[in-house]
């Protein structure tokens, strides 16, 4: 169990976290996300006593990090895949950890095992790859055999055969009954790995729910129509009770009139675009649209991703990001419509 | 999952009450690591031979020098001072132990290995007083040999000439054990200043400026104030390995205290600079 209360944090003039406060239950993943520079690494390092507080608290197994004997029984965690001196050997680094925790040697020959390095056990950690060194990290996490796993960004530098070997490591640890944060800016790679997710964004909370809740609360899933009479069929759809705005860019890429900036045009101007209606289906707009003599030429469903949600909540939060990013971050555009999208689906007519 | 002994995630008793033997037994498991850690590197090796070359090296190299000198001019006998002859290399020998002092620490904030170090033992006083006397007995002992060594190849290459003395010669036994407790001290010396500067270039050159720069200040004060030049760590710390110290220099256990009391200050500020920093570098 981790409890973060109120938790602060400056760095000269800049705040990194901000009164943060949630907690990270065991027998359960729980992703810690945000962009770069939210807050993730530096609240980490607090949970473990690495950097102090401004103010607030953060526990571990009910008390301050700093305040555990054998620390290592209490937690592990992967902070940075190279801590660790790189002319020593992976089998004497975690030794000298593991002694230091009076945990015997053959503990270090089975977390070696687990994590499948014992063959370059003898080896230098400064000749290991990154992926070698992440597991060499999480052995060093597991040396104590911890009820609370801390890992910051753990799947970095892993291959896809590593990632997966993570992923069930990770989940395995949880369904063991153990506390397991990971951080991570990967969304998508939370999807499949987090059963619960702490969002933040510039040192704030910005959520703290279920993978499943977050989707569902975060999605509005639209459809994108384009036909042979927009500004009618958009009247008839407003008239059926839907919403309807100017869709943006159009899934060809081309940028439409109507978009983010301009002031939205007259009806007649959704004649060349796509409009984006929400509170009805495709098959309906269809069916009226056919009913009124209006020939649909694009119904396209729009399913709001997980990752769609994680931009859509860490939009304004982006410490780091190019100028032109509305235009370059999803690719479809994030105009201010429905159609921060990943996964369309379309419907030809 | 393949991980085993997992204990039921239960908060640990509050407040318990531990006894002294067990926290000492913990502190004994903490240096039992730091030895590790310091026999593990190379750079504990490196420095070591070339502390052990340098001390024993070039007390066989002066006393062969005066051996020479001796052996075709008799009366030079007179100026020579066959304690201090073998235990010269220890000016060159302080360059390699300082170095380790300083890299015992700087490495791991350099290599990022202390937050590895600091989950494991987050307690950041207990890492630092069991490197530090981990270090210091290893130090102390390595010193010992080196000191030894290089008195007895030099006595033993002086004696050819019959110039040689022995333990029991006034100041001898003194001198070469200081040689071996200064060279620590300096060791103690990089790593207070290590751990407080924490880059190991910078901590380097701070050890090495705090060695030599004060003497050599000193020298362009005025006359009447000379007399500072004997506090200075240099002087004041090699009067311990000097077999007869002439005033104004310090006597050979006052200076060496003089010097203790610069490591010692450089031991707080690495305490308190420790303490009070975030442990991360960034």
């Amino acid at each position: 169990m981790i409890e973060v209360r109120e938790l602060s944090k400056r760095y000269g003039g800049k705040t990194a976290v901000d009164a943060l406060t949630f907690t990270v239950k065991p027998g359960a993943v729980t992703g810690f996300l945000g962009p770069n520079g939210a807050g993730k690494s530096t609240t980490m390092r607090m949970m473990l006593g690495l950097s102090r507080p401004d103010s607030g608290t953060a526990t571990v197994n009910g008390r301050p990090f700093t305040g555990h004997r054998r620390a290592l029984h209490e937690a592990g965690a992967l902070l940075d895949a190279h801590a660790a001196h790189r002319g020593r050997s992976s089998y004497n680094h975690l030794l000298c950890l593991a002694q230091s925790n009076r945990i015997p040697r053959r503990r270090v020959d089975q977390v070696l095992e687990i994590v499948g390095l014992s063959g370059v056990a003898g080896r230098r950690v400064g000749a290991f790859s990154l992926g070698m060194a992440q597991r060499l990290g999480i052995a060093a996490a597991l040396l104590g055999d911890p009820p609370v796993l801390i890992c910051d960004e753990p799947i970095n530098g892993l291959d896809p055969e590593g990632i997966l070997w993570m992923r069930t490591l990770l989940r395995g640890l949880a369904a063991e009954g153990r506390t397991v944060l990971v951080s991570s800016h990967l969304m998508s790679e939370m999807a499949l790995t987090a059963d619960h997710l702490v969002v933040i964004g510039r040192g704030r909370l910005l959520a703290d729910t279920g993978v499943r809740e977050f989707v569902e609360g975060g999605s509005r899933s639209s459809v994108l129509v384009r036909s042979s009479d927009q500004a009618r069929l958009a009247a008839l759809l407003e008239r059926a009770g839907a919403v309807v705005r100017p869709a943006g860019p159009t899934s060809g890429g081309r940028t439409a009139g109507g978009g983010v900036g301009e002031p939205a045009p007259p009806r007649g101007g959704l004649v060349a675009t796509g409009i984006a209606v929400t509170g009805i289906t495709a098959a309906e707009i269809g069916e009226l649209a056919v009913r009124h003599d209006i020939v649909p030429h694009e119904l396209a469903t729009q399913h709001a991703s997980l990752e769609a949600a994680y931009m859509e909540l860490t939009r304004d939060a982006v410490d780091y990001r190019a100028e032109n990013a509305d235009a370059a971050g999803t690719g479809t555009g994030t105009g201010g419509s429905e159609s921060a999208t990943d996964e369309t689906k379309r419907v030809r007519a | 999952m393949t991980t085993t002994q997992f204990t039921a995630p239960t908060p640990a008793p509050a407040a318990a009450r531990r006894s002294a033997g067990a926290a000492l037994s913990d502190f004994g498991a903490v240096m039992l690591a730091e030895w590790t850690k310091l026999r593990t590197v190379r750079s504990t090796y490196w420095t070591a031979v070339f502390a052990a070359l340098a001390v024993i090296g070039i007390a066989a190299g002066s006393c062969a020098q005066w051996a020479d000198t001796i052996s075709q001019h008799r009366d030079r006998l007179s100026d020579l001072d066959p304690i201090t002859a073998s235990l010269t290399g220890t000016y060159l020998g302080q360059l390699a132990v300082g170095t380790l002092g300083v890299l015992v620490i700087s490495a791991e904030y350099g290599s990022g290995m202390i937050s590895a170090t600091l989950t494991a033992v987050p307690q950041r006083r207990t890492v630092l007083a069991a490197k530090a006397l981990t270090f210091t007995a290893a130090s102390l002992v390595f010193g010992q040999l080196v000191g030894f060594a290089a008195f007895g190849l030099g006595q033993a290459i002086l004696s050819t000439q019959h110039a040689g003395v022995s333990l029991s010669h006034p100041g001898a036994l003194r001198a070469t054990i200081g040689a071996g407790l200064y060279l620590a001290a300096v060791g103690l010396l990089g790593f207070g200043i290590g751990a407080a500067v924490r880059h190991t270039a910078g901590a380097l050159a701070t050890l090495f400026g705090l060695i030599f720069l004060p003497s050599a200040l000193a020298d362009l004060l005025p006359p009447s104030m000379h007399y500072v030049i004997e506090y200075m760590p240099a002087n004041s710390g090699s009067q311990v390995f000097t077999a007869n110290p002439h005033p104004p220099a310090l006597a050979p256990w006052t200076g060496f205290a003089v010097f203790c009391l610069y490591v010692v200050a450089s031991l707080i500020a690495a305490v308190i600079l420790t303490e009070r920093r975030d442990a991360v570098l960034g």
